[in-house]
């Protein structure tokens, strides 16, 4: 190592710090030896969370969810950012939702699409329902509706800004030389624009997808209470009256970070396997 | 009757908005025949050329390919591959992949696409490139794949749009003899225009020259007589033609001129005088007009000598085994044979 790389290393190390320092003493209290409890090296605390059909359930419907809602935002995002890169009032008002909180977004969801929202009564005003509670149950449902269009309303902006940013990026030059050698207008967007355009923004898709898998105010707000999602099954196990209980907290939050981990892993390898990657 | 094989561009009209881009242009190239298009920033040449790949569209006028009126057809239907300056390689394929674009978007199988590319690629020294990511080759080797990739679509028409401006000046003779080499080859004999700013260039590449001014073509003409026989001052300058001089012509069709006299009837009056640096020479004094040397310079093709002949400034060669140097005083001969009169003043300038 060169003295030239010491000092970045140190910084990255100092603003890493508080995750490794966290991930250490989740793995110490997973294992039973840091937190409420804590006593000698066990593995009561894994068993008994990767045991229940809870656990899984949940991993489940949050890959699910935040799989539904990414694929929705990064849809409507490209076709937006494809439309609106030339238009900076285009691009201004794409990007708004950046600056709502997200538990702002859950309350808005709440507000216009509960049962007694506004949308339901809009719905029975204009006829189409016999009573606002006719409308269809889209908060708190199993399916998780009100979650994955939140969710997916405020990744849409993150997504609209990178995509407009890759797409200043590309070439031009390129689909117009395209055209020239035979391809059709879709052909060149499936074949030249499309994958540039997917290689330069699946980073922040991906960052988007781990970053719901972690979200907590939106379930907290909209989801239903079976399947737990796993942010707030983290959050009930590490308030859990049973102080026996709360290693399991560390040991699902442990799970979540494997899938992060696992999924921006096999996102890099993928990626290193392209031709005219940029590594 | 026979239908024109190649490129025809009939009265091409192209407007930005209340600007002008062309007017009326009218060029034909044969199959199998180079046209360089040369003329000043903006004068429309890239205008032009967009225009017949289908990437502009032509306020009037008409475009064919091969007999085939093609001004309202899509690019991809034309038949016509536009390369931009800059090879435009498309960096999430790799080399084999791009050269096989063309072949592939019309509807090759991929196997049989890969072949032919490889096969182009090995026309262009690159066949151990093949599988390699494009943005790792170098500025040559980039513009080599994309010319094998222009010529996997077997185009009538091929557009170069500057193709070696980006360049040195070592790999740029490298990459123009190779795009030769391939366009000399028989099997693939399409009509090639190609922009440049650059003279030599276009006399090194082309069987004529286009001179486009204004949005208009000035003149079209092999290299040697577009040297010989500019049609204008404009192009004569365009062409950077130093002995570009004043003459008056005499009722009796006498044209004098700083050098020399010669025949030339038109009307009486100013006029230009085009002598090519090679058909004058500069010997001893006495030996001819009298002149005083103002510079010279010695290049790889020989030593240019600049003279002062009664205030004009005159560019020629000296006259073997004669060593020269600024404020020398020499003697002007010229080849009446070389002497070239075009019937317009030279603007701000007195007899």
């Amino acid at each position: 190592m060169t003295r030239r790389n010491v000092a970045p290393l140190a910084a990255v190390l100092l603003i890493a710090s508080p995750v490794i320092v966290g991930v250490a003493y989740t793995i110490l209290a997973a294992l039973g030896l840091r937190g409420a409890g804590a006593s000698e090296l066990t593995v009561r605390h894994v068993a008994a969370a990767l045991g229940g059909w809870d656990t899984w359930r949940g991993v489940g419907w949050t890959l699910a969810t935040a799989a539904v809602a990414t694929a929705v935002a990064a849809a409507a995002a490209f076709t937006v950012a494809l439309r609106v890169q030339q238009s900076p009032l285009g691009r201004l008002l794409a990007v708004l939702p950046l600056a709502v909180p997200h538990v702002a977004a859950a309350l808005a969801a709440l507000l216009l699409l509960s049962q007694s929202g506004w949308v339901s009564r809009l719905t029975h005003a204009a006829g189409l329902t016999p009573t606002p509670a006719d409308f269809p149950a889209l908060v708190y449902d199993r399916f998780g509706v009100s979650l994955v269009l939140a969710f997916a309303w405020k990744e849409f902006a993150y997504l609209v800004l990178t995509a407009v940013a890759v797409l200043g990026t590309l070439d031009r030059a390129s689909d117009e030389v395209a055209r020239t050698l035979g391809a059709s207008a879709r052909q060149v967007f499936w074949r030249i624009t499309w994958p540039q355009l997917w290689r330069g923004t699946s980073p922040a898709v991906i960052a988007a997808f781990a970053f719901l898998i972690g979200q907590y105010e939106m379930p907290a707000l909209l989801a239903p209470s079976t399947p737990t999602a796993l942010p707030l099954l983290i959050y009930e196990r590490s308030v859990d009256p049973n102080l026996l209980r709360r290693g399991e907290a560390y040991v699902v939050a442990l799970l979540a970070l494997t899938l992060c981990a696992g999924l921006i892993a096999a996102h890099g390898i993928w990626r290193r396997r392209l031709p005219g990657v940029t590594r | 009757m026979n239908t024109p094989r190649g490129l025809v561009v009939t009265g091409a009209h192209v407007s930005f908005g209340a600007r002008p881009g062309l007017h009326g242009v009218d060029l034909s190239v044969a199959r199998g025949e180079r046209v360089a298009l040369l003329g000043p920033s903006g004068c429309g040449k890239t205008s032009l050329l967009r225009a017949v790949a289908g990437l502009q569209p032509l306020t009037s006028g008409a475009i064919a390919v091969d007999g085939t009126e093609v001004t309202g057809v899509l690019p991809e239907q034309r038949g016509i591959v536009y390369m931009h300056q800059s090879p435009s390689l498309f960096d999430h394929l790799s080399v084999i992949d791009n050269v096989g674009f063309p072949l592939e978007v019309r509807g090759t199988p991929r196997r049989q696409a890969r072949e032919r590319a490889a096969a182009l690629l090995d026309r262009v020294q690159l066949a151990r490139l093949a599988h390699r990511a494009s943005d790792t080759l170098s500025g040559g080797q980039r513009h080599r794949v994309a010319l094998a990739r222009a010529l996997a679509a077997n185009p009538a028409v091929l557009l170069l749009d500057e193709p070696f401006a980006a360049l040195d000046p070592e790999l740029r003779a490298e990459v123009r003899e190779t795009v030769l080499d391939l366009l000399g080859t028989a099997e693939w004999a399409p009509a090639v225009v190609v922009v440049t700013h650059d003279v030599d260039e276009a006399a090194a590449m082309a069987h004529r020259v286009a001179i486009l001014l204004d949005g208009r073509l000035a003149q079209v003409a092999s290299p040697e007589h577009l040297l010989n026989a500019p049609v204008s001052v404009a192009v004569a300058r365009l062409l950077g033609l130093p002995n570009v001089l004043t003459g008056i012509r005499a009722a009796d069709g006498r044209v004098s001129f700083a050098l020399d006299r010669c025949d030339a009837r038109g009307a009486v009056g100013q006029v230009a005088v085009v002598v090519r640096v090679n058909a004058v020479r500069f010997g001893p004094p006495g030996a001819g007009t009298p002149a005083r040397v103002v510079s010279v310079q010695h290049r790889l093709a020989g030593t240019i000598v600049r003279v002062d002949v009664a205030g004009e400034q005159v560019t020629g060669i000296p006259a073997p085994g004669l060593s020269l140097a600024a404020g020398d005083r020499v003697g002007v001969l010229v080849d009446p044979g070389a002497v070239h009169v075009l019937d317009e003043a030279l603007g701000g300038r007195d007899v």
